[in-house]
């Protein structure tokens, strides 16, 4: 993926590139590709960060996306708007945490879901 | 029509113990039934009716349903968009019907990687299709661990929503004699968590399994712990193969759990007691360690 300028992006290229990074990230998942995964992971914070700052709080835009047919799409809009949505995106990463078919987004829901409650899943 | 014997409801109710049934009834029946099982490799064949297949499934579908039971009590299991056992209704939706949950057959506008819905209720089945199964083994490792991989995670979700094609799909692979070799690894992956104490009780060598560190090991030795800590008893579990893979990349990815650093990262310098606890959550996180 080329890197872009978010702070020339409207709200719905930014949107746009969310969903690109998150569809990405999922590939570099299966692929066992680490080092991308992690690049990527930099990149969305940036897109989330960009969103968070514009007028209203933007990460608002990122709601729709709950419904998205992308598992890694719908995980990543929970999580980036879990303290704005805490119970619509926790439903969300609840459906999320439910399914076997994609353990590494079940395992990152449920450990939200989790810190969400303020229960840690071992006590040191 | 070979009949199948009747032994199936005397063994343990566990998946893998069936499937290891299941396979030595393959082989019983195999003299008479070669030829056409060798055409049965094909997914549409099976699901489209044998006598045998049929009998096969009805007994892989009889084990599988304690394995659902224990899925659906589970902590988590609430009305959601995408879950299609507890479907439910996204946020937003009219009528104050978010997060309430929905029939079954009704579309909400969400679901797996590999579905369809959109705005007119084109909605393709929750499961999906199964992966294919190649006809000979793949030629390099990325493409069998891939295969591996999308089989085992396919057959685990097709226990929770669908039992027939789930079960079909392991008739299909009874069928692809290269997967003898690597069917452990797929099976392993279906066992249920276990407690700490069942993990650590037998760590001999078994297909399908590795034995893992809980606190991983070279960032530990870096970081001046004894090698009788780390590969003492108390640090090391027997679990799936493809689970090790899953726990070890989830190790070195980023995680907003961790502050954005990787697990790995986070626990550079940190005390043995906090490298444990993390090392358990993924043990848990991953489905193989009883919360």
């Amino acid at each position: 993926m080329t890197r872009v300028n978010v702070k020339t992006m409207t709200v719905k290229e930014l949107v746009e590139q969310f969903v690109a990074i998150a569809v990405d990230q999922e590939k570099a998942i299966f692929d066992g590709d680490t080092a991308k995964f992690n690049q990527l992971y930099d990149q969305m914070e940036e897109v989330r960060k960009e969103l968070k700052s514009r007028p209203g709080d933007q990460c608002q835009a990122l709601l729709p996306l709950y419904a998205h047919a992308n598992t890694q799409v719908r995980l990543r809009a929970a999580l980036a708007t879990l303290e704005d949505e805490p119970g619509a995106a926790r439903r969300v990463l609840e459906g999320i945490a439910n399914s076997r078919r994609y353990p590494e987004a079940a395992a990152d829901a449920l450990a939200a879901i989790w810190k969400l409650d303020g229960r840690p899943l071992v006590r040191s | 029509m070979t009949r199948l014997p009747r032994i199936l409801t005397a063994v343990p109710q566990l998946l893998h113990v069936h499937l290891e049934i299941a396979k030595a009834i393959r082989t019983l029946a195999v003299q008479a039934q070669e030829e056409r099982w060798q055409q049965q490799q094909n997914f549409s064949v099976i699901s489209s009716g044998d006598d045998l297949s049929k009998q096969l499934i009805r007994e892989v579908l009889r084990d599988l349903a304690p394995l659902r039971r224990s899925i659906a009590n589970s902590p988590t299991t609430k009305a959601a968009v995408d879950d299609p056992k507890h479907p439910g209704w996204p946020a937003g939706t009219p009528g104050g019907k978010g997060g309430q949950f929905r029939p079954k057959d009704s579309n909400a506008g969400a679901g797996q990687s590999d579905t369809v819905s959109d705005s007119g209720g084109k909605s393709a089945p929750p499961l999906g299709s199964p992966p294919q199964i190649p006809i000979k083994e793949p030629e390099t490792a990325k493409a069998l661990n891939t295969f591996l991989r999308a089989a085992a995670y396919w057959i685990a979700e097709a226990v929770l929503v669908d039992e027939p094609a789930g079960a079909a799909f392991l008739i299909a692979m009874q069928a692809a004699k290269w997967l003898y070799e690597f069917r452990p690894w797929i099976d392993a992956y279906q066992d249920p968590p276990k407690t700490l104490k069942e993990l650590q009780q037998d760590l001999s060598a078994l297909d399908g399994y590795n034995i893992h560190h809980i606190v991983e090991q070279t960032p530990a030795r870096k970081d001046g712990y004894p090698d009788s800590v780390i590969d003492g008893p108390h640090n090391l579990v027997r679990i799936p193969t493809l689970t090790y893979w899953l726990i070890s990349a989830w190790f070195s990815r980023q995680n907003n759990n961790f502050g954005g650093l990787s697990p790995r990262d986070y626990l550079r310098g940190k005390s043995w007691e906090e490298r444990m606890r993390v090392g358990k959550e993924a043990l848990i996180l991953f489905g193989v360690l009883q919360p």
